[in-house]
């Protein structure tokens, strides 16, 4: 199925895992943790994806399985170093953290090999990619307490303790199941091999930076990004160097405003 | 307090020396004994310690003192890479438009400010962003600054936007000197400004926050636009002296180097909480450290080097409890 030039098929593999992660970040922001943590999670999937593919792994679902299942893990563990090194030091620490970890991956990339072991079909990666967004938009969508409860652990301390909501452990939970779905997103994207993981980071750069406490807002600046990134991709093909950086540029733009003190 | 930096030290020595006996044992092969003749014997000679001076070594300290100089206004650079890609290309195309009509002195030196210019407007665009839009300096910071890299590698391509030539005047043993004197001058000049001068007092104060400002008569805005030129400027100077230092490179080459000198500098810049001196100590030392690794080693364990020593600057940096708190209270004012 074609529009505006486009195979939608290839630019639906693209485009669900980024929605996914677009929530996860939202979440995290709605809770009022660093919107970019999801994107860090994800970068490690990339990564781990990467190097379990050039391991002696067993070939397709099985090395995949491994392959996601360990970047589920490390998504976790990020959320909890991040935020024990946040109580232990401050608001901006985390953020040099995040800027380190994206430019060593980034660095880390050029060592690691595509590899065919870990790679999945289009179709099984969009089944995967498409039932997890259906479960997590319907548990926030139709679960309100839930969306309420986010919202007073970011908004104040008062006003989730008003609703007998305990802050941290709200917080804590919701960052750590936001990373460890968007580390098991990174690799399942990177699985699908529709773009390379050098840009694939860079999309999802895009996406936790355009991301938003608004659920509905952050998803439909999410499909725009995204669908931008995959006219890019696949109509220009392999470079598109200078759409992406305008698009980062535009998305710098984007971003949310500080809140007044 | 007092003795983190220096505990601090100790660690990146020693995660250093780990790094390197770890290389040595998983592969003895790649060390062999004509890189070690070739170190030493390269040493005696001038153009090793030159490519060392202008590739790693100012471009590094330069940048790692533009984070100081933005940590005292209160604010973080994580725009550091674009900074220096844009000193790069600036300096790149000037050097080329002047070196046929003016002198090879007067060539390098209006390139090297033609770079540092750059990297103020690059640095001034998210303190822009902020005024008008109120978002983030860092996060538009960061943003910019991948921007700037897919930027940098589609204008320079397979072919290279360097000047060979600029390659060349660098090779002149004078030339090699004098920028090298400059820069150790200027980076003098700004160490003390931010410990010494008015300048450096009005930023710490801004640090701050708005109001404090306000009712000690500083402007807010004048400061951070001020700390953000000068720390730009800084960062667009190191890309100017890698021009001259790795010459007509493609993109792969000059967003490497950059990529390389702005690790050293967060992570020493970061371990050092932001304190000058002592940032210029372990900006010195990594440098060296990473050098020497390029040196001893095969390509693939000094890219691993590469990576594991600013790594482990960082994880120290964030077991150790330095900066948040520093720029949060800004203690530096305070005191």
């Amino acid at each position: 199925m074609n529009a505006f030039g486009l195979n939608l098929h290839t630019a639906a593999v693209i485009i669900i895992p980024m929605l996914i992660i677009s929530l996860s970040s939202s979440a995290c922001a709605k809770c009022g943790e660093n919107r970019f943590l999801p994107a860090e999670a994800a970068f490690a999937g990339i990564l781990l994806h990467r190097i379990l593919g050039s391991a002696s792994l067993p070939d397709g679902i099985a090395a995949f399985s491994v392959t996601a299942l360990s970047a589920l893990l490390a998504g976790a563990l990020i959320a909890l170093a991040y935020i024990f090194i946040r109580r232990r030091a401050g608001a901006q620490k985390p953020l040099f953290v995040i800027s380190a970890t994206l430019f060593l991956s980034v660095i880390l990339l050029g060592f690691t090999e595509e590899s065919s072991k870990t790679a999945l079909d289009n179709n099984t990666v969009l089944i995967i990619a498409s039932a997890l967004f259906i479960a997590i938009s319907a548990t926030l969508i139709f679960v309100r307490k839930l969306r309420l409860s986010m919202k007073a652990a970011g908004e104040s301390c008062r006003s989730a303790s008003d609703m007998g909501i305990k802050t941290e452990r709200m917080t804590v939970a919701v960052a750590i199941i936001a990373c460890a779905v968007s580390g098991a997103v990174g690799a399942l994207a990177c699985g699908a091999g529709a773009i390379t993981a050098e840009k694939l980071m860079l999309m999802i750069l895009i996406i936790s930076a355009v991301s938003r406490e608004r659920l509905v807002l952050s998803a439909l600046l999410a499909l725009c990004a995204s669908f931008a990134c995959a006219y890019i991709r696949i109509i220009e093909g392999a470079d598109g160097n200078l759409a992406f950086t305008i698009l980062t540029a535009v998305s710098a733009i984007l971003m949310p405003r500080e809140r007044k003190r | 307090m007092r003795k983190r930096p220096i505990l601090a030290l100790a660690i990146i020595i020693l995660s250093a020396l780990a790094t390197l006996a770890a290389a040595y044992f998983i592969s003895p092969e790649s060390i062999d004994a004509a890189g070690i003749n070739g170190l030493l014997s390269g040493m005696a000679n001038l153009g090793i310690l030159k490519t060392f001076l202008l590739s790693l070594l100012i471009p590094s300290l330069l940048s790692t003192l533009s984070f100081c100089v933005l940590s005292a206004a209160g604010s973080v650079n994580l725009a550091v890479l674009g900074e220096i890609l844009a000193g790069y290309f600036a300096a790149s195309r000037t050097l080329a438009l002047l070196l046929p009509v003016a002198g090879d002195i007067a060539a390098v030196s209006v390139s090297l400010l033609a770079g540092a210019a750059a990297g103020a407007i690059f640095s001034l665009i998210p303190v822009i962003i902020k005024s008008i839009l109120n978002i983030n300096v860092t996060e538009s910071g960061l943003l910019l600054s991948v921007s700037a890299l897919f930027l940098s590698r589609y204008l320079l391509g397979n072919e290279g936007a360097g000047s060979a030539e600029g390659a060349a005047l660098a090779d002149s043993d004078i030339t090699a000197i004098c920028i090298a004197a400059a820069a150790a001058l200027l980076f003098t000049l700004t160490a003390a400004m931010l410990l010494k001068g008015k300048t450096g007092v009005k930023w710490r104060v801004a640090s701050l926050g708005r109001k404090e400002s306000a009712i000690k008569g500083i402007s807010f805005a004048k400061a951070l636009f001020s700390s953000s030129a000068v720390s730009g400027a800084l960062c667009g100077l190191a890309g100017g002296v890698i021009l001259l230092g790795i010459g007509n490179s493609v993109a792969s080459g000059a967003t490497q180097s950059s990529a390389e000198c702005s690790l050293i500098a967060l992570a020493a810049a970061a371990l050092a909480a932001f304190c000058p001196a002592l940032s210029t100590a372990l900006g010195l030392l990594l440098s060296a450290l990473c050098f020497t690794a390029g040196m001893l080693l095969s390509s693939e364990a000094y890219g691993a080097i590469h990576i594991i020593i600013p790594a482990l600057a960082l994880l120290a940096f964030a077991v150790l409890n330095h900066c948040g708190r520093r720029i949060a209270s800004g203690k530096g004012a305070k005191e």
